[in-house]
């Protein structure tokens, strides 16, 4: 028997959903949505509360990270060692975040220690200890980790390509706040932020996992219905919007072997119609392997290791954004490739780019959801983003529809390719005559801490 | 599978002397493709350090039936997610997808398998060279520390011992680097008896052999090179360190350990991983507990180990200290920390979280089709039998306080580690301290994945 000489046909996938909610609310008004997930015996948790990282003071930016970073350091009358042997003899994983759109807890636990875990969860977020010398001490590392990640290429490109893009509006600044916002930050900043923004009424409880020996719902009352507390009510959201103007900004970065680049420009929040055609044409520019942009760039130049485009959104904005890390020497021409091919896709995206990418996107839907965690921070990320948790079947099948006439239209509409941002982060007096031979726009040349 | 903790799998080995391994979870949606192949950095030839890497590079570059750039273009086109990896004892292709799209990534890969050389070009070959230097550069060269391990490694292995250079390799060597050497480096490892496949998802285990049969039975098998191991070396025999100065925002220390070799059944290594996870791993560990939370002298300690096969395996830690604080000082509690431990051993909290964690990473690792596929043709190729699986964690759980002590007594201690100093350097650009020597060539990424295309 000799192999065949054409591929062998792809059968279609089996109608594949995204696991169905069963919703409830707690007596104090915790939202609970819980998701079985057969197989899966890690179980995601993640609680949501609705507080946007415009509440905090700007002087003190930062603050609501370092709440976050502190919950877990000692709750209910254990210290922060007890408290982390605990859910370290649960197997479990316990961490808090805070991004723009929402400040969660997270956490991941193997089936049999569910109930162990959902109690340290919420005496975490119930009691935490806020303990003087453990605040000092998240403080310190925070600043340390600032000044750490400065020394990152990959760090500066997108801090600076925030700030270019979003001008003066939260977004432009680093979630967990600057030296000068995190040095302002004070122990009862924390309690306080706590206090006000952290209450049942404004929690939605998303867990995912196998439940075939487990009561979720049940084991999330026992350990959070009894919580009572009131805060203060959630601040409007202000808009937020992406540059419009053409901007070229560079970082110098002495001797650096590749310049890490990136270039952006707005584009849509997924609550818009055009949100499908969108994603399935930034999938064909540069949203996979065989896009255009990496074909270009990496199968064809060889002047990077990979080259790619993605869709970044938040409740109130969107933004494509282009990442790479070229060859010193092939930076100008990088860049200019890059804006030549956003340019170009206008109009131009052809039956197959739009078949493959519409199979890609959707015929993928199994394997991306296949981990209990995949489905928790996909429920998150819609609530965060003020969409409905159950409506990822929804997104699927619109996707399904978009035709090749429909995400050139919604591209052409939607990217402006002579308004866009490129930051460039490398050796300044190799990189300055040529970028500004280019001609995209000024260049702006920054330092890597200034904004 | 079930959640007692036991993955059921079925072995089965062609005529031509592939070993498939299929695990069947019905219903799911998902399968996974995955193919260990015999050969990694450690059978490199000494001239040629990072070839075994930019041959899997090369092995996406199209086959006899399958254009340049198809392999990823037909996949990702019907939903899959797929790379491959190169570490020293291996290297590693894979994929998932949905089910429908199985006979497709089957296909593909028994094409490369059997039918690479009839499409490289110098072209493909000259630009994935290119790609290997820029994947260097991005993730070593231009990152802070990022070439600090490739300096550490030469203390524990000599430059000519298999594992000697990372899987990274020097670019020098791959830009002398000829196409006839391709293809001979195909025909030496890549045929069917030197590799194992895992097939695991939602396929039936009858189905997924046939297929097997149907789309690699007919590759004729080849004469595989003899598994030819080095000899088992101690421990280094006394501690010895090496200063650098880089462009780095803190101090830091690499630690690097002579460890006894990964093996099906044997105790001595899982003892040392269980040493090193309480020593080292996340925040309740000792180091980290001392150095990060006690002292606050550093901003992050740990420690870990490279499972390896061929004589030896490889231990890793650092420390990266405060900015200003005293290396010496530092080095002296990590030593102190780790000599207790040697002395002591384990409370028995330490234990049972290391146990926990021992179990988490089992199920973390078993949540997912590909990962489960890894694993079966992790055990398959380097133990011979994918069986032994399911015999890690019981294993694990068996070791005593006493063992985890002496493990860490043989391996761990001061007397036997090898350090790499990193401070900054005050002009911005790398120096050497007087007096010291440093090996020029290059090597890569600490992480035992190697690199990915």
């Amino acid at each position: 028997m000799t192999t065949q000489s054409t591929p062998p046909v792809v059968t279609p996938a089996d109608s594949w959903h995204f696991p169905e909610a069963a919703e409830h609310q707690l007596s104090n008004g915790i939202r609970v949505l819980t998701y079985h997930c057969p197989g899966q015996y890690v179980i995601a948790a993640s609680l949501l509360f609705d507080v946007p990282l415009e509440v905090e003071q700007r002087d003190k930016e930062g603050v609501a990270a370092m709440t976050a970073r502190c919950l877990t350091q000692g709750a209910a009358g254990r210290s922060a060692e007890e408290f982390a042997d605990a859910l370290a003899l649960c197997g479990a994983d316990l961490g808090a975040s805070a991004s723009f759109d929402g400040f969660a807890v997270h956490l991941s636990t193997p089936v049999p220690h569910l109930s162990s875990a959902l109690r340290l969860m919420a005496d975490a977020v119930e009691s935490p200890a806020f303990d003087q010398q453990e605040f000092d001490h998240e403080r310190q590392l925070r600043l340390q980790e600032i000044e750490q990640l400065s020394a990152y290429p990959e760090h500066i490109a997108g801090r600076q390509l925030n700030a270019a893009v979003f001008g003066k509006s939260r977004s432009a600044r680093p979630a967990g706040g600057s030296t000068e916002t995190v040095e302002a930050i004070e122990h009862d900043d924390v309690v306080t932020f706590a206090d006000d923004h952290l209450q049942p009424a404004t929690a939605t409880m998303i867990v995912a996992g196998d439940f075939g020996t487990v009561d979720p719902l049940a084991q999330v009352a026992r350990a959070f219905e009894r919580w009572r507390h009131w805060g203060r009510a959630a601040r409007t959201r202000k808009p937020v919007e992406a540059s419009d103007s053409p901007q070229v900004v560079l970082v110098d970065w002495p001797d650096s072997p590749q310049s890490t680049l990136r270039v952006a420009g707005r584009a849509v929040t997924r609550d818009d119609e055009r949100w499908q055609p969108m994603f399935v044409a930034n999938h064909a520019v540069g949203g996979s392997f065989s896009s255009r942009i990496n074909t270009v760039l990496r199968e064809e130049k060889g002047v990077t290791y990979g080259a790619s485009s993605s869709l970044e959104t938040s409740r109130r904005s969107g933004v494509l954004s282009v990442a790479t890390a070229v060859r010193a020497d092939a930076t100008a021409a990088a860049v200019a490739d890059i804006v030549e091919i956003l340019t170009a896709a206008t109009g131009t995206l052809t039956d197959d780019e739009v078949a493959t990418a519409v199979r890609a996107a959707t015929e993928s839907a199994a394997l991306g959801f296949e981990r209990a965690e995949a489905v928790v921070s996909r429920v998150e990320m819609l609530l965060a983003q003020g969409l409905p948790p159950d409506s990822v079947d929804d997104n699927l099948a619109r996707l399904r529809e978009v035709t090749t006439e429909a995400a050139n239209t919604a591209y052409a509409d939607v990217v402006r390719p002579d308004q866009l941002t490129v930051v460039v982060v490398g050796e300044a007096d190799e990189l300055r005559e040529s970028l500004a031979g280019w001609g995209y726009a000024t260049v702006r040349e920054v330092s890597p801490e200034q904004s | 599978m079930t959640d007692d903790l036991t993955l059921p799998l079925l072995s089965r080995t062609l005529d031509n002397g592939l070993r498939v391994v299929v695990s069947s979870t019905p219903g799911l949606g998902v399968v996974a493709v995955n193919l260990w192949y015999d050969v990694g950095s450690r059978h490199e030839e000494p001239h040629r350090q990072g070839f075994a890497h930019l041959f899997e590079h090369l092995m996406f570059q199209g086959s006899r039936h399958v254009k340049s750039g198809d392999h990823f273009a037909l996949l990702q086109g019907h939903g899959a997610a797929l790379n491959a990896t190169t570490s020293f004892d291996r290297t590693n292709y894979y994929e998932s997808m949905p089910g429908g799209a199985l006979d497709l990534a089957l296909w593909l890969e028994a094409d490369r398998m059997a039918y690479l050389n009839d499409a490289l070009t110098q072209e493909n070959f000259d630009n994935q060279v290119d790609v290997v230097a820029q994947e260097r550069s991005q993730r070593m060269d231009n990152v802070p520390y990022g070439t600090v391990f490739e300096k550490a490694l030469p203390l524990v292995f000599d430059p000519g011992h298999p594992y000697g250079h990372l899987p990274i390799g020097n670019m020098q060597h791959l830009a002398e680097a000829t196409l006839k050497e391709v293809s001979a480096f195909h025909a030496t490892y890549y045929m069917p008896n030197n590799a194992v496949l895992s097939i695991v998802g939602d396929v039936t285990e009858s189905e997924a052999l046939s297929k097997a049969e149907h789309y690699f039975g007919h590759i004729p098998s080849g004469t595989a090179p003899d598994r030819v191991l080095p000899e088992p070396l101690p421990a280094v025999a006394e501690a010895s360190r090496l200063d650098v100065a880089e462009d780095v925002p803190s101090p830091a220390i690499w630690f690097a350990l002579r460890l006894p070799a990964d093996s099906p059944t044997g105790r001595e290594l899982p003892a040392v991983g269980l040493a090193s996870s309480i020593l080292g791993e996340g925040d309740t560990s000792r180091l980290h507990r001392r150095l990060v939370r006690h002292d606050q002298t550093a901003m992050s300690a740990g420690l870990g180990l490279n499972a390896l096969i061929a004589g030896n395996a490889l231990g890793v830690g650092s420390v990266h200290a405060v900015p200003g604080q005293d290396l010496d000082e530092i080095a002296a509690v990590f030593d102190e920390v780790v000599s207790r431990f040697a002395a002591e051993g384990p409370t028995q909290l330490e234990l049972d979280i290391a146990r926990a964690q021992a179990e988490r990473d089992w199920l973390d690792e078993m949540s997912t089709a590909a990962g489960r596929a890894d694993a079966l043709s992790s055990s398959a190729l380097l133990f011979g039998d994918a069986d032994f699986l399911n015999q890690r964690l019981p294993l694990l759980r068996s070791l005593t306080a006493e063992e985890v002590r002496q493990a860490a007594q043989v391996w761990l201690t001061p007397a036997v580690n090898a350090q790499v100093r990193v401070v900054p350097s005050t002009s911005g650009q790398e120096t050497e301290r007087a007096g010291i020597a440093e090996r020029a060539d290059a090597a890569a990424d600490p992480d035992s994945t190697g690199a990915d295309v």
